[in-house]
């Protein structure tokens, strides 16, 4: 039985392939939140989603293991070779989750000072999302929905990802391709057949892509802590297709796009990705959060708690389920409960005021790193 | 019709093998309160080719898909395997809040279309689908059907789109896995960048593009490497020195498999036992071959035979030791 798709993106720091096991993904914050509701009494949210862990991590990781190894090789055979480099490396590995600050830029600097990286970044992204596409439609009944639910960092490569997916000539260089005929006549037919379609696609769409927005649609792209509008090597996200809408006059990638932050997430305040209002219109939803619940406000599955982003995410990823009106009552109740001015205990709310208010300066920095960065690109 | 004012939104390769999609109850969407589904049943395969006006033009939403399908089971049998039918004037409509076709005229245009493909053009109107029957728009029943009916129809042709360019779609992730290698050799198994010589060509020489692959020429800056200089002068010493040496700036070309590339480089030499020299280098693959001149106060007229190695890829870690390079560099020319 084919269920929909969906496509996790990680944040910054998750270089495991098992990662989407972890308690603090959205995925699993959602099977738990799912629990709670009429309509999933007695089902799994398994029967009728797929949760892909889309992992690119390992390309950051491979890039600093390859600089160490450079600096490694060439210190060994002269030993007076400055290391400056495998002391960045090394720096860099050393940055632990508390030192999120120095992980993101170290990330932000890879992604976007080198494209070269970027895009073998993009590509690790790519070659995934395909693979599933490609094996959910060829096998199945039935063609599932595609969805994108990425977190942090995440984002920023998600938005470039899908960028490059729905915009450049993938097959074009196909058509050149030197055609190996084990069919004889019979393949050659076959193949004579394919480039007339690719070159009808060409015609019509000016590329050959079955990804283009004309002929495939996401379901819905979802943006937790976002910050593509901070981070954007490929396109201005403001101006690219990842945008909600329909395929055709507006040529959006996503049917809805779900922009979400939380009002005391620093990665958050620094990412500051505006929604267009008009993209209100058109499928978008935009929402700012407060609760708090435990003080790793960035984490996805904090943001996922919350019933105004759960039920919205349910909704979008179980065909058959629409929230009711008793569902709905929860998105107040759990506000009453957990909004940043309801919570009562005063010591965790000092908590996330301190953990703003520290990161702050770093967020100051890595800003206006950032923007050094921007220019000089 | 005006075709320049149309924007094309849809192009589908109907492929004779397809033969609808059957949807599971988990699947299905609610439309007035009624759960729907894909129709599977219906057929793509057997559109035809039109002649002459218009096939179905509704202005209003009454009894859509029935009349669409009546209408093409009328005129099946004179059908022929070459399908070209466009949509126009489809506008879009929203079930639980996803956009899908809904409002469409079908017309004819047979002169632009490849055989075996739809087109349909669409106009940015928004028909809403109500998942709640309470809703105003479900009323009257007649209103209520149509409703459900053009919700099935615009399921089964979205879904359409995507699964009868599965073949596509499958290359494309073969294609996206081929450049993921391609970019592997590249940035890790070919000539070794540096941080800053990666920055250089990420800019200078990677086109935005990804499907077209990285750069086939790689940009040498400051590129620093390990090897040994012997002089070859007549009537110099035969003498052998370790050496780091520094390409300031070079050029290196890949084969079109990026297993092996060639260059040129300007080439510095830093040796322990002499003075600097500035000469030149051929880089294939792994190995450097260079002249250089060194000042010994005779103005640069002794040339020195320099070899060298980008140690990394070449041999393994635990053979990344100057003692052991240096043997086998010193083999290699003392043999010659």
């Amino acid at each position: 039985m084919a269920k929909n798709i969906v496509f996790v993106l990680h944040g910054v720091g998750e270089y495991s392939e098992d990662w989407l096991q972890a308690d603090s993904t959205a995925a699993h914050q959602l099977r738990e939140d799912a629990k709670q509701y009429g309509f999933f009494e007695g089902k799994n949210l398994d029967t009728y989603v797929e949760f892909v862990p889309i992992l690119y991590d390992d390309v950051f990781l491979r890039i600093l293991n390859h600089w160490s190894d450079l600096g490694d090789a060439l210190g060994s055979a002269i030993p007076v070779m400055p290391k400056a480099a495998d002391k960045v490396v090394k720096y860099l590995k050393k940055s632990d989750e508390d030192k999120w600050a120095i992980q993101f830029a170290g990330d932000v600097v890879l992604y976007w000072g080198f494209r070269l990286y970027q895009q073998r970044v993009v590509l690790r992204v790519l070659s995934q999302i395909t693979k599933k596409v490609a094996d959910t439609i060829a096998s199945s009944d039935r063609v599932p929905g595609y969805h994108i639910l990425a977190h942090s960092l995440g984002t920023a490569v998600a938005h470039d990802a899908l960028h490059h997916l729905g915009t450049e000539d993938w097959l074009g260089a196909l058509d050149h391709a030197p055609f190996d005929d084990p069919d004889g006549n019979d393949g050659a037919g076959d193949y004579a057949a394919y480039r007339d379609s690719l070159a009808g696609m060409k015609e019509d769409l000016g590329i050959a892509n079955p990804f283009h927005p004309s002929l495939f649609q996401f379901e819905t792209v979802t943006m937790l802590s976002n910050v593509s509008g901070l981070i954007h090597p490929s396109e201005n996200p403001y101006h690219s297709i990842v945008r909600p809408g329909s395929a055709s006059a507006e040529g959006a990638f996503t049917k809805n796009y779900l922009n979400v932050n939380h009002k005391y997430d620093p990665i958050s305040i620094a990412g500051n990705f505006k929604m267009p209002r008009s993209w209100e219109m058109q499928g978008g939803i935009d929402i700012t959060v407060d609760h708090v619940l435990d003080k790793e406000i960035h984490s996805a599955d904090h943001y996922v708690a919350h019933p105004n982003v759960h039920l919205r995410l349910l909704q979008s990823y179980v065909d058959p389920y629409y929230a009711s009106d008793e569902d709905v009552k929860a998105v107040k109740a759990f506000q009453k409960q957990n909004g940043f001015k309801n919570v009562a205990d005063t010591k965790l709310k000092d908590k996330v005021k301190e953990l703003v208010d520290i990161d702050g300066e770093e967020i100051d920095q890595l800003l206006s790193g950032i923007k050094k960065l921007e220019k000089l690109l | 019709m005006e075709k320049c004012s149309l924007i094309i939104v849809f192009v589908i390769s109907i492929l004779s093998s397809y033969g609808g999609v059957s949807v599971a109850d988990e699947h299905s969407k609610i439309v007035c309160g009624e759960e729907i589904a894909d129709q599977g049943e219906f057929g793509w395969s057997k559109f035809s080719e039109g002649r002459g006006e218009p096939y179905l033009e509704l202005g209003d939403k009454t009894g859509l898909y029935e009349e669409l399908r009546e209408l093409l089971i009328e005129q099946s049998d004179d059908w022929q395997s070459d399908v070209r039918v466009l949509v126009v004037k489809a506008a879009t409509g929203l079930i639980e809040g996803d956009r899908v076709l809904s409002e469409f005229t079908i017309s004819k245009d047979l002169t632009v279309l490849p055989a075996q493909q739809f087109v349909f053009l669409r106009t940015p109107q928004v028909l809403e689908l109500p998942p709640n029957e309470a809703s105003a728009d479900c009323k009257p029943e007649s209103r209520k059907q149509a409703l459900i009916e053009t919700a099935q129809f615009s399921m089964l042709v979205q879904r359409s789109g995507v699964e009868i360019n599965s073949e596509k779609f499958k290359q494309i992730a073969e294609v996206t896995q081929a450049l993921e290698g391609v970019y592997d050799k590249y940035l890790f198994e070919g000539f070794p960048m540096y941080p800053w010589e990666t920055f250089a060509n990420s800019w200078l020489l990677t086109d935005k593009s990804i499907a077209n692959g990285p750069p086939r020429n790689q940009l040498v800056l400051m590129h620093p490497a390990a090897g040994v200089v012997g002089a070859i002068g007549s009537g110099s010493d035969t003498d052998i020195g370790a050496v780091l040496s520094v390409e300031p700036i070079g050029w290196i070309h890949y084969s079109k498999d990026y297993e092996s590339w060639y260059g040129v480089s300007l080439l510095t030499v830093f040796p322990s036992d002499r003075d600097a020299g500035i000469g030149v280098g051929l880089n294939y693959n792994f190995f450097k071959l260079g002249v250089t001149w060194h000042d010994y106060d005779d103005d640069y007229d002794n040339p020195t035979l320099f070899l060298g190695l980008d140690l990394y890829g070449f041999v393994d870690k635990k053979y990344r030791k100057y003692s052991t390079y240096k043997e086998k560099v010193e083999g290699l020319l003392l043999k010659e």
